[in-house]
């Protein structure tokens, strides 16, 4: 799933992570994304963060 | 013992109104949106320099308030809530997260943490007195 994909599942949503100075990142940077059952996944080296999608 | 606590997976409970934190230390964290809200640690909502809040204000949250619409991580120390309301200006320390956490092992070793779902002054100070975090 690709950030441009993920964004379409919820528009408007902000969802980003920073891991310090050297190496921030957020939707746009290389952060592996993974659809779940419920909503996505945003995983880095540091942090994994499980979302489930609100109804519109 | 681990240096510095921070998270190692978050689970966005958000339709449910909690989340869920797997800690570096092991611990297995439950925090609820409400109480969250009720603990904003902006300056805002918390008051500074003596001078009250928001919160000292108010009685009730609206729905918008203590729903969660986005998370974003900052550095390597808090996470910044975006509220529905388009609240976004508390910054939530690990620690801080940590003292509100509302799991059954920390409502049993500090069961008069809340008044009105804030933390007590008494325990903000046994904190500061004990050192711990």
């Amino acid at each position: 799933m690709s950030p441009q994909s993920l964004e379409q599942l919820q528009s408007g949503m902000v969802l980003s992570a920073e891991g310090g100075d050297k190496d921030k990142f957020s939707l746009e940077a290389p952060v592996e994304i993974f659809k779940t059952e419920t909503g996505f996944q945003l995983k880095t080296d540091k942090l994994v963060l499980n979302v489930d999608l609100l109804p519109e | 013992m681990t240096e510095y606590l921070e998270p190692l997976e978050i689970e966005l409970k958000r339709n449910d109104g909690y989340m869920l934190i797997k800690w570096n230390d092991g611990h297995a964290g439950r925090n609820t949106f409400v109480t969250m809200r009720w603990n904003c640690p902006c300056a805002g909502c918390r008051g500074e320099m003596g001078s009250k809040g928001r919160l000292d204000f108010i009685k009730l949250l609206t729905p918008e308030e203590v729903t969660l619409a986005s998370l974003e991580a900052v550095g390597l120390y808090a996470l910044r809530p975006n509220w529905k309301d388009g609240h976004e200006t508390g910054l939530y320390t690990y620690e801080h997260l940590r003292d509100l956490c509302e799991c059954d092992e920390c409502k049993a070793k500090f069961p008069d943490r809340f008044e009105n779902f804030r933390l007590t002054e008494k325990f903000q100070a046994d904190k500061r007195r004990s050192g711990r975090s």
